[in-house]
């Protein structure tokens, strides 16, 4: 078992792709999430049968699943990044943003604390892939995020 | 291909380099790292440049090709999912 985490994550929100609706389609009601008092009148003013509403709530908790496991396994390839540039480099924490599909990283430097901002596209190649291609590219952003141009323009 | 996160090498075009030779002067190849690409080129990060932060915009009409570094790879090994016995 791997220990917990020494970052944050901050995933905000329940969005649901079509394979977890899908796969909550699926699930017998009786074990479906409960639903509080505001939700059912959510259900109610939506017009929706409260089993629906269910069906979606789950659906958009596996998706949280995922996201959340997504911003770990960033933050794990981070903290190795950072690892290479020294110990007065540590990762606070990975932040989803929804709005822009972007991730945000949290860095203490010895600059003071720094965003790194990546796009999902980079992110997902990088992750999804894992080649030493995908991986170096990841690197350079967070490399360039923290004003280390210079690693990037290294000679090999 | 997705070129944001990689070092590139850009061949000039003329008008290209017109207007690049104002900053790196007379030189038909622009080595850079593309820090983002969206509809009007590629924003540049050149090590000549400064400040570091500083990044620069080349337009998709100001080159004829981009060469990248690329490498057939096969994915990195991944530990299998589950328990053992």
């Amino acid at each position: 078992m791997q220990d917990a985490p020494k970052f944050e994550i901050r995933v905000p929100g329940f969005q649901s792709s079509v394979e977890e609706s899908v796969r909550a389609s699926g699930i017998p009601a009786s074990e479906l999430p409960p639903m509080s008092d505001d939700e059912r009148k959510v259900a109610e003013r939506l017009g929706i049968s409260e089993e629906a509403y269910k069906r979606e709530k789950l659906a958009g908790m596996y998706g949280h699943q995922r996201k959340e496991a997504r911003a770990l396994d960033l933050g794990r390839q981070v903290e190795g990044i950072l690892a290479g540039l020294g110990q007065e480099y540590r990762l606070a924490s990975v932040n989803w943003n929804s709005d822009t599909l972007t991730w945000r990283l949290e860095v203490e430097t010895p600059q003071g604390k720094q965003n790194v901002v990546l796009s999902w596209e980079l992110v997902d190649d990088a992750l999804d892939f894992r080649t030493p291609g995908e991986l170096q590219r990841l690197r350079n952003m967070v490399w360039f995020g923290l004003g280390r141009r210079d690693l990037i323009f290294r000679k090999h | 291909m997705n070129l944001s996160g990689s070092r590139v090498r850009f061949r000039l075009l003329p008008q290209g380099r017109e207007v690049i030779n104002r900053v790196v002067p007379d030189t038909e190849f622009l080595e850079g790292f593309v820090v983002s690409e969206d509809h009007l080129g590629v924003w540049l990060s050149l090590e000549e440049l400064e400040p570091a932060d500083l990044v620069m915009l080349l337009k998709w009409e100001h080159f004829s090709t981009a060469m990248v570094e690329h490498r057939p790879e096969a994915p990195a090994e991944r530990s299998p999912v589950g328990f053992r016995r």
